[in-house]
């Protein structure tokens, strides 16, 4: 099992469970923000979830997954900023190796990037 | 005619699951650092020499270091079985459709036993080269075991793991003249995708390299 799926499935047993103690007869709306970085898909999100509310109070909620750009903080010259090169969707090296955009350094540290935060979810009681 | 009210609400629950296995893996490291305990967590693709290493570094540390291992594979206890053959205590971990170890697992794991009977613990996860590397353990470092069987291309292929790596072993490298893989293209791709990483080229058939890399292990 990809952990893709696991993640999808633990975020959408967390909706459920708030769907739950809100007493929600419908779910309209989840909320979520992937980071670039983090270790699947938006699609792949998606999808999973889709499957995972079949049947179920949030079964054709509109699923909004918000992809975060990288931020870092280099070590080396302390650029703080985003890594432009992640607005083009276009994969390659620097998805595996990001460096600082400024100095090129990989001394850096990660702000932004690798969350998977379920944000809000709207329902209908 | 009763009219139901409908009500629209929004819930905010910000919850972010990826950071919850970076908050335990934190814990796990205290864990360790109060009793003094070095982990790693060793990396790579199914057969790449994962087992061997730990077996070699078990052979040769068993009589001056307290060794405890987690073997992390889908079904099998053959990893276990053969590190506890070379003299280490061991517990197996399956994890079933997991393609990796998370932190929680080892929180369980640790917990389960007196880290004080311990000086290092060596960790294998699950034989794969991408997800792992996302998941911290809370280990001192983690080192990726490559082997030059796995063909000219695996750094560059999978860079984000050896991204992530403090230690990599090019292993296998006395098979490097039978397969026509030079280890030297391995290492120069290394420096290309992490260039703070420590590199051995290694043999744990023949041992040629282990004791080199003990020495960086145990810095």
């Amino acid at each position: 099992m990809s952990h893709g799926l696991n993640m999808s499935n633990i975020i959408g047993e967390a909706v459920l469970l708030q769907a739950e103690k809100t007493r929600a007869r419908y779910v309209t709306e989840v909320n979520i923000e992937l980071g670039k970085l983090a270790c699947f898909s938006r699609r792949d999100m998606e999808n999973y979830l889709l499957m995972r509310f079949e049947n179920t109070v949030a079964e054709g909620a509109e699923i909004k997954v918000t992809e975060i750009i990288p931020k870092i903080l280099c070590n080396e010259c302390n650029f703080k900023g985003e890594l432009q090169a992640f607005l083009q969707n276009i994969i390659n090296m620097e998805y595996y190796r990001p460096r600082c955009p400024k100095c090129e350094s990989i001394n850096i540290n990660l702000l932004k990037g690798k969350e998977c935060t379920l944000k809000q979810i709207k329902i209908i009681q | 005619m009763e009219k139901k009210t409908i009500i629209e609400k929004e819930i905010v629950i910000e919850t972010d699951f990826l950071k919850k296995n970076d908050e335990i893996a934190e814990r796990v490291k205290k864990m360790l650092e109060s009793q003094q305990v070095r982990a790693y967590d060793i990396m790579g693709s199914v057969g790449a020499g994962k087992s061997s290493l730990i077996i070699s570094l078990v052979k040769r540390l068993k009589n001056e270091k307290r060794i405890y291992a987690i073997a992390g594979d889908l079904t099998t206890h053959i990893d276990a079985d053969r590190i506890k053959n070379a003299g280490a205590e061991v517990v197996q971990i399956n994890t079933g459709r997991e393609c990796h170890l998370n932190a929680n697992t080892i929180y369980e794991s640790i917990s389960r036993i007196n880290l004080k009977n311990y000086d290092l613990i060596f960790i294998e996860n699950v034989g794969n080269l991408i997800c792992p590397a996302d998941f911290n353990l809370g280990t001192n470092k983690r080192i990726v075991v490559i082997s030059v069987t796995e063909g000219p291309h695996m750094v560059l292929k999978h860079p984000y793991t050896f991204w992530s790596a403090d230690i990599v072993a090019i292993n296998k490298t006395d098979l490097a003249g039978y397969v026509e893989v030079d280890p030297n293209k391995l290492e120069r791709d290394l420096k290309h995708v992490n260039p703070r990483a420590k590199v051995y080229k290694c043999s744990c058939k023949t041992g040629e390299g282990i004791e080199n890399l003990i020495g960086e292990m145990l810095k």
